[in-house]
């Protein structure tokens, strides 16, 4: 029964995190009436509460500390500098409430309308508003974005209680810093929690089936990130099957492996990855159904079966990003109001915020052998870089990757400090087409980590004058 | 003492001297005597295990919160503070714990609450109650679990404190006072005496803020662990008024508070948390 009298609006957006929000605003600047619903009492989804800000904020506490540590703390002279939680999570709540004011002022400013609410469909272009009073609302719209993001996924194997065996949510929450952590999972979340607590000086240990971690990257590349992780104190176990997971009743997680290892440690955090959250939405109503894999199916418009419903964000599945959720978001909007499309090029840039970080671009190296042949790779450490020396950073590598003529620049990966930031120049290159000497014949500022890029251009002109010279 | 002096005496002396003990934070936390008891002879026969010395512990808040202070003094100087007796384990170690536990069980004062037995049991009660509520509150919201559970047994502490106090100020005016004289008293000063004595233990200060802050408004607006304890307190007190009308009582009333939509608890997360009151009442009766 309803409870009040329909509201119409032009667009309806469910859920505030990066693809809903920049879908609304996106309405809201071709002078359509918005109304965007989210459950949770501020707008920014998992990424502002749960997910990307905290879990940076606290990335890059980590990495202070771990500066810090590493530069100004003599170990040998028995000098110690420990960090609690508390502080950590004083930083990561005054980070989110100030990216939270700053979403506000921009809904605000776009006049989308807001409703805190648990939105399901009643019919293709029609929904129920649930508040958490349980008083209801409906609205109907022309159009409807469904960015309702996702959550941890928990095997059964792996009971979770938030207590002793975390996910990916309530690490963000811990009362205090564990002497121990086993991470399972090697994907993105599970490397960038397991990289972060290492250099928090947490020792961890990171358990997967894969036989290394983040295995959609450059092998190179993940082949470092396994030796830097060590440095931090951590180990990388891979090729393990999870047997069983239980805490002992006093202290410890058990971890039995199905080769018969039992690891312990003081926490488990589950990262086997994330589901999409549809739970409740009302989908047949809408005459929708996820696919086998929990998603929504959706077309390069992120345009679903159902006319006028599109689906953005974690919701359809990979890649899962913050950046990229958002770019759907506004391409879901502007095709369904007929703008034109966004120009967005298809050099999309993968960040990841492990330490250190990596970040890649275009081809891989053995993405391109296998298309093309061979491949020019030219190389740069950040061992031979003054900005390598200055920020204590000799483990890096930044990859360019080109095609067999060794000109065309086609890819580039990069592990180390800043590279989520750097990717964007390869990006920039790739985007417009240039060339590999583009780099050879710009200057670079002096000392930089783009310093790089001058120094693995350099690597593929040497390889090509041999090239030439033995022809 | 006649009545009307008695009232005098507690409206004036008593109160003036509980609001300055609170202001000075010169209070102390008694401990149960039968599990201090146990404690010390598990730890002097040396037969004692790491579970079965945190059994004991968690069977007592006012030990536990004992051993967590001695836990967290400059003694031992922890960098982070400790917030739970598996934390104090996983840190110090049985042995350190387990001589903590012991010189707590020896040392400190052992309660007594002449002619305010009873109430001192529903005291303890209520503690475990609320701890087992805010645990599932805790892992409903994907927070801190121990955390929750920490500030949900310490969050009256200041209630016997302030008994104590309260029972020694009669004593020496010659003279006692009953529960209903006394509760009003303890109400107003319990959150304040309790965050006095978390803050100078050198408890997590969110779990001292917490503490203070169950009972104000300013709980249900910025802090969310005052929050999970404000209602978790609220789940505990409807339990032990009306076991039987419990649930019911909860589903009519509850979706409308405050704590309930400063939580975000829609009645789906509602129905889940109600359907633990079972593993509540288990928890809660394995802390008594």
């Amino acid at each position: 029964m309803k409870s009040n009298k329909e509201l119409r609006f032009d667009v309806v957006v469910i859920g505030g995190g990066p693809g809903g929000q920049k879908a609304a605003v996106q309405a809201s600047k071709a002078g359509k009436r918005v109304l965007l619903i989210d459950r949770e009492s501020a707008v920014g989804g998992e990424c502002v509460h749960r997910g990307t800000i905290p879990s940076k904020t606290l990335r890059q506490c980590g990495l202070n500390y771990m500066h810090w540590t590493q530069n100004f703390v003599d170990r040998a002279a028995g000098e110690r500098c420990e960090l609690a939680m508390a502080t950590l999570l004083r930083r990561q709540s005054a980070v989110t409430q100030a990216h939270e004011r700053y979403m506000s002022r921009q809904m605000e400013r776009n006049r989308i309308v807001i409703w805190r609410g648990h939105a399901s469909f009643t019919a293709p272009h029609e929904l129920e508003v649930k508040a958490v009073d349980g008083s209801r609302r409906h609205v109907a719209a022309d159009v409807v974005v469904i960015a309702t993001g996702s959550r941890p996924r928990t095997p059964p194997n792996v009971p979770v209680d938030h207590e002793n065996i975390l996910d990916s949510d309530s690490i963000l929450s811990l009362a205090y810093l564990p002497k121990s952590l086993i991470v399972l999972g090697a994907g993105v979340i599970a490397c960038e929690f397991a990289s972060v607590f290492a250099a928090l000086g947490v020792r961890v240990t990171l358990v997967d089936k894969g036989e290394r971690p983040l295995a959609f990257l450059d092998s190179e590349l993940t082949t470092r990130f396994v030796a830097e992780f060590g440095k931090l104190g951590g180990e990388f176990l891979g090729r393990r099957s999870i047997a069983k997971v239980e805490f002992d009743g006093v202290s410890q997680v058990e971890l039995t492996l199905e080769n018969g290892e039992v690891l312990r440690a003081d926490k488990v955090l589950c990262a086997l990855g994330r589901v999409a959250q549809v739970n409740g939405l009302g989908l047949d109503k809408a005459g929708l159904a996820v696919n086998p894999r929990g998603t929504l199916d959706v077309d390069e418009h992120c345009s679903t079966s159902v006319p006028g419903i599109y689906a953005v964000g974690d919701v359809i599945g990979p890649p899962a990003l913050a950046a990229t959720s958002m770019e759907q978001g506004r391409r879901a909007v502007r095709h369904a109001l007929g703008l034109p499309p966004l120009s967005v090029s298809s050099t999309t840039p993968v960040g990841i915020y492990t330490i250190p970080e990596m970040s890649s671009v275009g081809m891989t190296e053995a993405e391109v052998t296998a298309r093309c042949g061979s491949a020019f790779v030219g190389r740069a450490k950040f061992a031979e870089l003054a900005r390598g020396h200055i920020n204590g950073d000799e483990g890096g590598l930044l990859k360019l990757v080109c095609d067999p003529s060794g000109r065309k620049l086609l890819g580039a990966q990069i592990l180390g400090d800043g590279a989520t930031e750097l990717i964007h120049v390869a990006q920039m290159a790739i985007a417009t087409g240039q060339d590999i000497d583009v780099f050879i014949d710009n200057v670079f500022n002096f000392p930089t980590f783009a310093e790089a890029y001058l120094v693995a251009a350099l690597d593929v002109l040497e390889q090509r004058q041999q090239l030439a010279k033995a022809a | 003492m006649p009545a009307t002096t008695l009232d005098t005496f507690l409206e004036n002396d008593l109160a003036r001297e509980l609001r300055e003990k609170v202001a000075s934070g010169n209070l102390e936390l008694p401990v149960l005597s039968q599990t201090a008891t146990q404690v010390a002879s598990m730890c002097m026969d040396g037969a004692a295990d790491a579970r079965s010395l945190a059994n004991a512990l968690n069977h007592d808040p006012a030990l536990a919160g004992h051993v967590l202070r001695v836990a967290n003094s400059a003694k031992y100087a922890p960098v982070e503070p400790i917030v739970s007796l598996q934390q104090a384990v996983s840190r110090m170690g049985m042995t350190t714990v387990g001589q903590i536990a012991y010189a707590v069980a020896i040392g400190s004062r052992v309660f007594h609450a002449p002619g305010h037995d009873e109430w001192v049991q529903d005291m303890w009660r209520h503690a475990a109650q609320t701890a087992g509520w805010a645990r599932e509150i805790a892992r409903l919201k994907r927070t801190s679990v121990e955390g929750a559970f920490v500030c949900g047994l310490l969050h009256d502490v200041g209630e016997p404190v302030l008994l104590q106090a309260a029972i020694d100020l009669l004593a020496r005016a010659n003279t006692s006072a009953s529960r209903e004289q006394l509760e009003p008293l303890l109400h107003e000063l319990h959150g304040a005496a309790g965050a006095r004595l978390a803050r100078a233990w050198k408890m997590a200060p969110w779990i001292a803020d917490a503490i203070e802050k169950h009972h104000t408004a300013e709980a249900v607006e910025a802090c969310q662990d005052a929050a999970i304890v404000l209602l978790a307190d609220e789940l505990a007190v409807r339990m032990e008024r009306d076991e039987e009308q419990f649930l019911d009582n909860a589903r009519r009333e509850l979706p409308s508070t405050r704590v309930v939509e400063q939580l975000n608890l829609y009645d789906d997360d509602l129905e889940t948390l109600l359907g633990r009151v079972q593993a509540v009442r288990d928890f809660a009766g394995a802390l008594q």
